[in-house]
C-alpha cells in the first residue's frame, strides 16, 4: 500500500521536457556565439585588408613602387590575376603602364568615352559586374578610376577572379573604392615627385 | 618561460609578407622572413623555424621545389610547411602535396583559416 504522506513522485516526462528546453536553448546560445565569431572574424580580416592595402599604396615615394602596389591589392585582396592599370599618356589617350596575365589588345591604348575602360575614365566612377548597365565585355569584373582632386589619374581593369573565388564579395566593392581613392591619390603624389627629380 | 616559437614566412610579395605578419603577430610567434624560395631555405636551415608559410609562385626557387629541397634535408625535414596558392585547383594542390607540404591556403587568405591552419599544425 502507498504511503499517502510520501511526496508525490516526480513526472519523468516533465523532466525531459525541461531538459529539451534547456538544450534548445543552449543550442540557440551557441549557434548565435558562433556566428557572432564569424562576423568578428570577417569584420577583422576587412580591417587587415584595408591596413595592408593602405601601408602598400602609401608605402612608397616612387611611382613605379605604387604601380606595383596597386597589382598587388589586386591580386592579394581582390583576387585576380589578370589586371591592367592605365595612365593618361600625351595624347590624351590612357596607356597600360602596368598589366600581370593580360597581353594583346587588353592592354591597348583606351580612349576616353569609347569602350567600358574607357567610359570608365571618361566618367570617372567605377563599373563592377553586375551594375545595372552591361560593360560590354564579358570577362571584365570590374574597372575602377583612381582618382586625385577629382581628376582621373589612372583605371584599373579587372577581368577574370582567381578560380577558387566566385564572385565579388560584400567587401571587395569598398577595397575597390579604397583602391580608387588611395590609389589615386599616392600614384599623383609620386607622379609630381617624378616630374620634379626629371627638371631638376 | 618556453622560447617562442619561429614562423618562417617565404614571399616575394611585400603586400602578402605584411598580411601575414598582421594575422601571426597577435600570437605568440616570432616572424622571420625570407623573398624567394632558395632564402627561404637558407633561413630554414639556419633558423630551424617551427612552421614555414611559403608562396608557391616566387622568382629563383619556386615554393614547391623549396619545400622538396626542405624535405630533402634531414635537419628540416620535418618542419610543417603551408604552401599559400592563388590556384585552388586540384591539380596545383596535389603538386605540392607530392613536394611534401603539409597543407594549403589559396589566396585571397582568409585569417581564421590561415591562422587555424598554423595553430594545428605547430601544436602537433
Amino acid at each position: 500500500m502507498s504511503d499517502p504522506f510520501a511526496p508525490p513522485a516526480p513526472d519523468p516526462s516533465a523532466d525531459c521536457a525541461e531538459l529539451r528546453a534547456r538544450l534548445a536553448a543552449a543550442e540557440a546560445e551557441r549557434a548565435r556565439a558562433q556566428a557572432e565569431v564569424a562576423s568578428l572574424e570577417e569584420k577583422l580580416s576587412e580591417a587587415i585588408n584595408v591596413c595592408v592595402a593602405l601601408e602598400r599604396l602609401h608605402g612608397s615615394t616612387e611611382h613605379a613602387e605604387v604601380l606595383r602596389a596597386v597589382q598587388d591589392v589586386v591580386i592579394n585582396i581582390i583576387g585576380s590575376e589578370e589586371l591592367a592599370v592605365f595612365e593618361p599618356g600625351a595624347g590624351g589617350d590612357l596607356l597600360a603602364v602596368q598589366s600581370f596575365g593580360v597581353g594583346g589588345s587588353r592592354l591597348a591604348p583606351v580612349t576616353p568615352g569609347h569602350g567600358p575602360l574607357g567610359r570608365v575614365a571618361a566618367e570617372g566612377t567605377p563599373w563592377v559586374v553586375g551594375d545595372a548597365t552591361p560593360s560590354g565585355d564579358p570577362e571584365l569584373t570590374a574597372c575602377v578610376p583612381l582618382l586625385a582632386e577629382g581628376r582621373v589619374v589612372a583605371i584599373v581593369a579587372i577581368w577574370k577572379l582567381l578560380p577558387q573565388k566566385p564572385g565579388l564579395g560584400p567587401a571587395d566593392r569598398p577595397m575597390l573604392e579604397l583602391l580608387g581613392a588611395h590609389g589615386g591619390r599616392a600614384l599623383f603624389l609620386t607622379a609630381g615627385r617624378k616630374r620634379r627629380a626629371r627638371a631638376a | 618561460l618556453a622560447p617562442r616559437k619561429k614562423i618562417l614566412l617565404v614571399d616575394d610579395s611585400s603586400t602578402v609578407l605584411l598580411f601575414e605578419k598582421m594575422i601571426l603577430s597577435k600570437e605568440p610567434y616570432d616572424l622571420l622572413v625570407a623573398k624567394d624560395g632558395q632564402e627561404g631555405l637558407e633561413k630554414a636551415l639556419a633558423e630551424r623555424p617551427a612552421l614555414i608559410l611559403m608562396d608557391v609562385m616566387m622568382p629563383r626557387m619556386d615554393g614547391v621545389e623549396a619545400c622538396r629541397q626542405i624535405r630533402a634535408r634531414s635537419e628540416i625535414a620535418a618542419t610543417p610547411v603551408i604552401l599559400v596558392t592563388t590556384r585552388g585547383e586540384p591539380e596545383s594542390v596535389a603538386s605540392g602535396k607530392a613536394a611534401g607540404c603539409s597543407d594549403y591556403v589559396t589566396k585571397p587568405i582568409n585569417p581564421a583559416e590561415l591562422l587555424s591552419k598554423v595553430k594545428s599544425l605547430i601544436a602537433a
